[in-house]
């Protein structure tokens, strides 16, 4: 009894070992893995924040992204082809300080990482699921992003949409017919 | 006296029974077969998967819970009429979607009606009215391709997802 028991405490001490190594030195799956919940917990929120708050949150939105990022969103002509990140932070903000956005949820769900053989670099194919108060499914849409290993920071350089469905398109002549 | 009370100390409550069987050892073994076989069942062949939108009525309400054959196209492809779930990145969140069109096929919708190939296609599953027009030069599918397109087709044809998805994103054939 008294071996078995030192046998148990030996292996869970060798676990918890291992999982301390793990989590203090993580691969760099598991650390853009882990940068990605952070983003959406930080751009989620719930309830009337302060300013100062507010504030805060969106520089910490801010820190996720490189100083310039370049952004291929459809549809296009809506969305610039690259923003700086003073300018994301000042639209996190906007959207937080508005006060018919109640609450926002951001998911990034099912990301598949690819790490590139430089292990500075990321490719992450990810679901982008966001809810309001009023909206469940405001956004479903699948992304890439581009990530680059900065500082010990995994920071998103490049946003594209996904194309999960190729879609027809109504011609325009159609369009033009209904019109008149 | 003594040995009654030996007796009555060996014998099993009912509560124990209930809770782990007259066998204790075989009741873990089915515990643990049961939770394996549930797992593989609910993870890799049917899929449970809950109903949200309105884009497949009135065929699937919304709420409803139905599940997703994974093993429906392991030896067979799609074909048409079949309703499939589509994943995006990963199967937290999918499509459920009609097939229409398969691979090398040209779809076109017409006053609200389905073209394949140029062939008017009957669909008696639709129960609401339609006024789609979409024909940009007959879209033709790719080699891996299927047109999906849900069953309600009265919202505004810009307002109801639908397009080809590629064989490798259909998850499976959704049941009934």
């Amino acid at each position: 009894m008294k071996l078995t028991l030192r046998l148990f405490f030996i292996i869970l001490g060798i676990g918890l070992g291992v999982w301390l190594w793990m989590y203090l030195n993580p691969s760099p799956q598991v650390a853009v893995r882990r940068q990605l919940k952070k983003l959406g917990e930080a751009i989620s929120f719930e309830g009337r924040e302060g300013t100062a708050t507010a504030a805060l949150a969106a520089q910490k939105i801010g820190s996720f992204f490189a100083p310039e990022i370049m952004m291929n969103i459809e549809p296009r002509g809506v969305f610039p082809e690259q923003v700086e990140r003073t300018e994301i932070v000042r639209q996190a903000l906007y959207m937080r300080t508005q006060s018919d956005v109640r609450s926002f949820k951001l998911q990034l769900l099912d990301p598949v990482i690819t790490i590139g053989v430089d292990k500075q670099s990321a490719i992450v194919e990810l679901t982008v699921h966001a809810e309001t108060a009023g909206d469940r499914h405001l956004i479903v849409q699948e992304m890439r992003f581009t990530m680059r290993l900065v500082d010990g920071d995994w920071l998103i350089y490049r946003v594209d949409t996904v194309r999960t469905l190729n879609q027809l398109q109504r011609p325009p002549q159609l369009e033009l017919v209904a019109a008149a | 006296m003594q040995t009654a009370t030996v007796q009555q100390d060996k014998s099993p409550s009912w509560v124990r029974t209930v809770v782990v069987g007259r066998n204790p050892r075989l009741t873990f073994i089915r515990i643990i077969l049961l939770v394996v076989i549930c797992t593989v069942t609910f993870k890799y062949v049917f899929l449970p998967i809950r109903v949200d939108g309105s884009s497949m009525l009135p065929t699937y309400r919304e709420g409803s819970v139905n599940f997703v054959n994974r093993l429906a196209y392991l030896w067979s492809d799609p074909r048409r009429g079949d309703v499939v779930a589509v994943r995006y990145s990963g199967k937290s969140i999918m499509l459920m979607k009609r097939v229409v069109a398969l691979p090398g096929e040209t779809v076109e919708f017409i006053g609200g009606q389905l073209f394949v190939n140029g062939q008017l296609v009957s669909e008696p599953y639709l129960k609401f009215k339609c006024d789609w027009n979409a024909r940009p030069e007959h879209y033709r599918m790719g080699d891996d391709e299927y047109y999906v397109v849900g069953d309600n087709r009265s919202m505004a044809f810009e307002d109801h997802i639908q397009g080809a998805a590629r064989r490798e994103r259909i998850v499976g054939r959704v049941m009934r």
